[in-house]
């Protein structure tokens, strides 16, 4: 049993590395995009590229995804108060988050943490 | 000439709401259906074995013991050999139909990675959904509610309680993933086609995989009572090319 859960994260730890580089080339990529249409248009278009989203997780592999949505919520404040706010490596967790909860609960939360009412550590 | 060529039409579309009088499924546009539909067919199959068999029983029964017949009654009360047989034996085609029954079942919640998440929330009385994999802040989401039309408003050819404002757009041909919730009640969202069915709970988020094989209109309805509206908050999915669903994004992108 161990040895599985180890194995599933070794498989994460992989997949989240791949996921890193593809990421980075990929932004380099639209930041170049971009710096030759800024002046054009003012929100970068969506391609066919762009269509990914939060990955499945090892670690929620239920039909119920709450916790899923709820730690990728802290995992991005955890990563934003360690690395700063604008931190690049947060991004995608903060993308992960965003796909994965409904709009209502990431405003709710917000509004926790504004008040000092949020129960998360970060 | 021609005209043998539009009656053939009706034959060559496929179902993908229902039919009055209907008594089958309708055209499966997922492999999940797809499979749903196979294992009733194989049951049915068997079963249909089992009626005609049980039937068959009956009937000599009831026609050589007739009292007329028969006016001495049997005195056996009991014989083990078959009942060892009659209850091993439909004992053992439970089990034969339950390993294609679960093989089924686990791969229904089977989520393979992703390219898209799609959240419906059910509200009473409509439901809501959310694309929110290309918003850059917390507040720049693709949400819209999506609204039956009622009858004095349909259009020609569209379908009388099924009709939403603003439809489901899905890349066909992706998997897909969909979280589905409530808001204040518990709703259920239902698609027969694309052979899915979840409920929508409050504080839960339930997570179904789709693979929509084919583009369509597919249509459903909440299947869960929640109350006063329940019929009246259809679901309406679109299953479009990839390319089509890109740009029905950037469209709603910049109307945000």
């Amino acid at each position: 049993m161990g040895n599985t859960i180890a194995m599933a994260e070794q498989v994460l730890e992989q997949q989240e590395t791949v996921q890193d580089t593809s990421e980075e080339v990929q932004e380099n990529v639209t930041e170049t995009e971009e710096a030759s249409t800024e002046e054009e248009e003012e929100k970068p278009k969506i391609t066919v590229e762009d269509v990914k989203t939060a990955p499945m997780d090892y670690r929620f592999p239920t039909t119920n995804q709450a916790k899923h949505c709820y730690t990728r919520y802290n995992e991005f404040h955890k990563c934003a108060s360690e690395k700063g706010d604008d931190a690049r490596e947060c991004k995608k967790y903060a993308k992960y988050y965003r796909s994965l909860c409904p709009g209502d609960w990431v405003d709710k939360w917000n509004e926790e943490r504004e008040n000092g009412t949020f129960p998360g550590r970060y | 000439m021609i005209f043998s060529f539009f009656f053939l039409l009706p034959v060559f579309s496929l179902a993908d709401a229902p039919e009055a009088w209907q008594l089958g499924f309708q055209d499966p546009a997922t492999p999940i259906m797809q499979g749903i539909i196979d294992l009733h067919h194989d049951i049915v199959f068997f079963m249909i074995l089992i009626i005609v068999f049980v039937l068959w029983m009956i009937t000599r029964t009831l026609y050589h013991f007739h009292y007329k017949k028969n006016p001495v009654p049997e005195k056996i009360i009991h014989g083990t050999t078959i009942e060892i047989a009659w209850t091993i034996m439909p004992s053992l085609i439970l089990v034969l139909i339950a390993v294609p029954s679960f093989a089924l079942l686990y791969s229904l919640d089977e989520v393979v990675d992703p390219a898209v998440t799609i959240k419906a929330i059910g509200h009473q009385w409509y439901w809501s959904y959310e694309y929110s994999d290309y918003s850059q802040s917390d507040d720049q989401s693709i949400a819209f509610d999506s609204y039956m039309i009622p009858d004095d408003d349909l259009e020609l050819g569209q379908l009388r309680l099924l009709e939403v404002d603003n439809r489901m757009v899905v890349p066909a041909n992706t998997h897909l993933r969909l979280i589905i919730t409530a808001a204040d009640v518990l709703h259920s969202w239902a698609v027969p086609s694309l052979g899915a069915k979840c409920d929508a709970v409050p504080g839960r988020l339930n997570q179904i995989p789709l693979f929509i094989k084919r583009e369509g209109v597919f249509y459903g309805q909440c299947s869960e009572l929640c109350g006063a509206n329940h019929a009246f908050m259809p679901i309406v999915v679109e299953a479009v090319s990839l390319e089509d669903y890109v740009s029905w994004i950037s469209n709603k992108l910049e109307e945000i």
